[in-house]
């Protein structure tokens, strides 16, 4: 028997759907089983969503009336959702536009950018803005999340091998540091350095200073970046007992010493510290007071 | 026992009328009986008391109560009281909870008589909380620590010397570890000191004995129980109660105690002349010098910043004592408590009333050593400019104390010693005078009194003024701008003036607190852990505090509060451990990454890190929480402070918000 698979696009970038590709020859044997019955790349998707659905893959978060009705449809006809990658799973990049009202957000772009001399708010027959960028479990409820912006292939490929085989896929609970190989050191940096400094290699970025969020972020993408130098960026979301990641981080940087805390300056404290949690963050959900479905 | 369904019973306290005034506790009983899992609620009039107890423990039996939380004060006042009940009865203490009704909302709103009914709401919603939490509570247990019956005294003042005598006499054995040469501490330095005239070497009577020793018969030394490092310092410091971990450096004192005897030749030939600390700039000493006439240990130090290694006092030894080419030596220490009682040191008032640029001002310590008998000036009471004894002496009081530039405490000593002083003068020299400047005499203690009678009646003049300004007179006197508390301005000339300076922390304290890993407060003084009812104990349990050290204290509080710390020490030393509740950091070690932020942030020294994760010493630990926070992957939970206890308590709290809110 064939599963039926749907993929959907909402705010996003579809990184997640070029990850899926990226799973590579893995992608040909699954789709051996699969049949994709609805996916914006391939099917045209104007089309009513069909029914029946095994699997849903739903990327990108939830910023329009529209996102919101066609994520509510798709839940209708499928019986498995997964949250596909950071947008979907937790806000993503987006969520850090609920750091500005909506409002004036859509006003600044259609009045003062260049492109829109016609300074006029289109609002007949397009989607409106919602008053914050939510995730996907925000509107419908999610069966699983494959976090990452975007997604490992490997994880996608594994996720859904596992799904097909009947069984429940599982996430790693433990943090990226875990799958880190460089060089844990205990000495606490006397300064902050930003990514475009080279680090020395094999060594624990965070004890040289450079901001990994690896220590809260959710392990699974075998620490791609920071094997190579690059500092995480949390892009995974919190790890399983991390209550708010950016809170942990700056927990952790916090507990430091005063006057070692003092020579930190912390740039851009939401997009350091929740770049793609802002949106599902403890402290966005305190002051936006969004009314979730 | 976590696995069963629990059965919580509630217990309101009326606390006589301190809760019931405020708050209807009645219908905050008769509330809790439909929250969730609540099998019992009722109201006692005094939970607290035996009646009220047992109450708690006949409804646990009746009702199969499996969850107890007790709505009355602060679980800083019973928490202890009622977690002995429920063990009584069967149940794990810390299935105990409180909720805070009275310092929470009865006192916070006593005087509001129209927030009453919001009082009542808010108790009830204190008391849910505390029911939604306690459905979350898990069984702790407890572990033993062995407390080997060894104490360590850092500092031999008064404080420090009475502690460990006391210590030795109850059969432990003790480590008095002293930075400078001699014993005794400020006290020793005193020629004669308050209320009995006599010398500042005195140490309490041994056991069995009626008359106090003076501390040069090398009672201290001789003691098998007691021993004295001199000229040590305590470098490292780690451990916990029972198992304190101590290294000291004791600095080369260049001549041998047991076998010197003391014949002062080796100070003779000495020739290096440098001027004596003690003295302020009144005499010399040598190189090789006894640190002061009553030191003990009684055998000469030599001074190795000084000394110029000439050899001089090596040749003269007739018993080979002096060893010039000494080292400094480190000893490691095990230990199962710890005392501190390092002592004050004396606020330098320079620029203050002329201080340091006449050399007729000066300390009150400095005049101690004018009139010692046994001092520089043989106790002749001169003036260090032209030698000759002052007609009219002037004090002036609190210098540096109560004044909110330099120490705002009252430092309890100098009204003490400047009557001491003035009545000294008057009694020895009649015809000088002696005129005291102060803001307000603090003499309570014991025939404390009686001194300041007798000062009056000698003819000691107090005047309650400050002095606004000082001139130098001709002959190096001192002209003093008196302006009365009653507004009288007036000009008074003085020849010599004694300033009575503030007592602050003694130096070094803020790092021997650093090495100890305790607090000081503010000013720097060692933090005790409760000012009125734990004065000795501190934030660690197996270290106490005791003297000057925490706060200006004087000879008869330094004696009480070491008697005081002596004994708070021999409570886990005589009983041999110490029991330990788990409630604890635990580190989750599958999701640690060996980080080290918590090793880095601990206060206690409790975590170390082992294989790449953090491991928790649960004797050390004082579930304080601050690895829990701090730890980025949050792998390590506090126990009973769980993340889902806390959770449940604030979800508990708001959950009736849209109902009290209209």
């Amino acid at each position: 028997m064939t599963v039926r698979i749907a993929t959907m696009g909402m705010a996003g970038c579809s990184g997640c759907h070029i990850a899926l590709l990226d799973t590579g020859v893995a992608l040909l044997d699954l789709l051996k089983d699969v049949e994709l019955v609805y996916s914006y790349p391939v099917v045209d998707t104007k089309n009513p969503i069909p029914p029946n659905i095994d699997v849903a893959l739903i990327e990108g978060s939830i910023r329009t009336d529209h996102d919101q009705e066609m994520a509510k449809a798709m839940r209708k006809q499928t019986k498995f959702v997964i949250a596909f990658g950071a947008c979907s799973a937790h806000g993503g990049v987006n969520g850090l536009a609920n750091t500005f009202n909506a409002q004036e957000g859509v006003e600044y772009v259609y009045h003062k950018t260049i492109l829109m001399a016609q300074k006029v708010v289109p609002h007949e027959n397009v989607p409106q803005v919602l008053p914050a960028d939510l995730r996907l479990s925000d509107v419908v409820k999610v069966d699983f999340v494959i976090p990452g912006c975007p997604p490992h292939p490997d994880e996608i490929a594994k996720v859904i091998t596992t799904l097909l085989a009947g069984e429940t896929p599982q996430l790693s609970k433990k943090s990226i540091c875990d799958e880190c190989p460089l060089e844990r050191l205990t000495e606490i940096p006397d300064q902050l350095r930003r990514t475009h400094e080279i680090p020395e290699p094999e060594k624990c970025l965070l004890s040289q200073g450079f901001l990994c969020m690896g220590p809260a972020t959710r392990a699974g993408c075998n620490a791609e970046c920071t094997r190579r130098g690059m500092p995480c960026t949390g892009c995974r979301g919190p790890s399983e007992t991390v209550w708010d990641q950016g809170v942990a981080m700056l927990d952790a940087l916090a507990a430091m010493e005063e006057d070692q805390v003092a020579n930190f300056k912390l740039p851009r404290l939401a997009s350091t510290f929740a770049r793609y949690t802002y949106a599902s963050s403890k402290l966005d959900n305190l002051r936006k007071g969004v009314q979730k479905p | 026992m976590t696995s069963e369904e629990p059965r919580i019973g509630v217990f309101v306290c009326k606390c006589g009328t301190n809760i019931a005034k405020v708050v209807d506790v009645p219908a905050v009983a008769e509330y809790a009986k439909d929250l969730p899992n609540v099998a019992y609620s009722g109201w006692q009039l005094f939970t607290c008391s035996e009646e009220g107890q047992n109450i708690i423990k006949d409804h646990i039996k009746k009702h199969k109560l499996n969850r107890i939380i007790v709505a009355s004060c602060s679980p800083k006042l019973h928490e202890p009281t009622f977690r002995r009940t429920v063990m009584e009865a069967g149940i794990n203490p810390f299935f105990f909870e409180m909720a805070n009704i009275r310092e929470h909302v009865s006192w916070a709103h006593m005087k509001q008589k129209d927030e009453y009914d919001e009082a009542t709401q808010k108790a009830k919603d204190l008391v849910r909380a505390a029911v939604f939490r306690a459905s979350q509570l898990e069984s702790i247990g407890s572990t033993t620590q062995k407390v080997p019956p060894v104490c360590m005294v850092i500092g031999a003042g008064i404080a420090g010397i009475t502690a460990s005598t006391l210590l030795a006499d109850e059969g432990y054995e003790v480590h008095l570890v002293e930075r400078s040469p001699a014993l005794g501490g400020k006290a020793a330095q005193l020629g004669f000191v308050f209320m009995t005239d006599t010398c500042g070497v005195c140490v309490p009577p041994r056991h069995g004995e009626m008359a106090r020793k003076c501390l040069s018969k090398r009672v201290i030394l001789n003691d098998p129980k007691i021993h004295v490092y001199t000229q040590t310092e305590v470098k490292h410091f780690g451990g916990y109660i029972g198992n304190f971990q101590a290294k000291l450096e004791t600095q080369p004192r260049g001549v041998d105690i047991d076998t010197c005897t003391l014949c002062g030749k080796c100070i003779e030939v000495c020739p290096v002349e440098v001027p004596h600390e003690l003295d302020f700039g009144f005499g010399n000493r040598k190189a090789i010098y006894l640190p002061h006439p009553q030191a003990v240990p009684r055998s000469p130090v030599v001074d190795f910043k000084n000394c110029t290694k000439c050899g001089k006092c090596v040749e003269v030894c007739p018993v080979d004592a002096i060893h010039l080419d000494e080292q400094s030596k480190s000893t490691d220490l095990t230990v199962g408590t710890a005392i501190v009682a390092t002592g004050f040191d004396v606020f330098e008032p320079t620029g203050l009333y002329q201080y340091g640029e006449n050399p007729n001002v000066i300390l009150q310590l400095a005049l101690a050593r004018l009139m010692d008998p046994l001092g520089p000036t043989d106790g002749k009471l001169i003036r260090i400019s032209d030698k000759k004894p002052p007609k009219h002496v002037g004090m002036i009081q609190c210098v540096g104390s109560r004044d909110p530039e330099y120490y705002s405490h009252c430092s309890r000593v100098c009204c003490q010693v400047a009557i001491k002083h003035a009545v000294y003068i008057k009694e020895h020299w009649p015809d000088t005078e002696v005129t005291i400047f102060y803001k307000d005499i603090r003499l309570q203690g014991k025939e404390y009194e009686r001194y300041y009678l007798k000062a009056q009646k000698l003819g000691v003049n107090f005047h309650r003024a400050d002095i606004t300004d000082v001139k130098e007179t001709p002959n190096k006197g001192l002209k003093l701008a008196v302006e009365h508390h009653n507004g009288d301005k007036e000009t008074v000339n003085v020849d010599l003036l004694v300033l009575s300076a503030a007592m602050t922390p003694a130096e070094g304290a803020k790092e021997l607190a650093h090495t100890l890993n305790m607090e000081v407060d503010l000013k720097g003084f060692f933090r005790e852990y409760h000012l009125k009812l734990a004065p000795v104990d501190t934030t660690t349990d197996g270290i106490y505090l005791a003297g000057a050290c925490s706060s200006p204290r004087d000879i008869a509080e330094a004696s009480f509060m070491g008697a005081a710390a002596a004994s708070h020490a021999a409570i886990p030393m005589s009983k041999g451990e110490v029991q330990v509740d788990l409630a604890k950091s635990i580190v989750d070690e599958s999701l640690c990454i060996g980080c080290a932020n918590c090793y880095a942030v601990c206060p206690y020294s409790a975590i170390y890190m082992e294989g790449g994760v953090a491991k928790i010493i649960e004797v050390a630990c004082k579930g304080c929480g601050i690895c829990v926070v701090e730890c980025p992957a949050e792998a390590i939970q506090l126990r009973h402070y769980r993340d889902k206890q806390i959770y449940s308590q604030i979800e508990g709290l708001l959950a009736n918000v849209g109902a009290t809110k209209k």
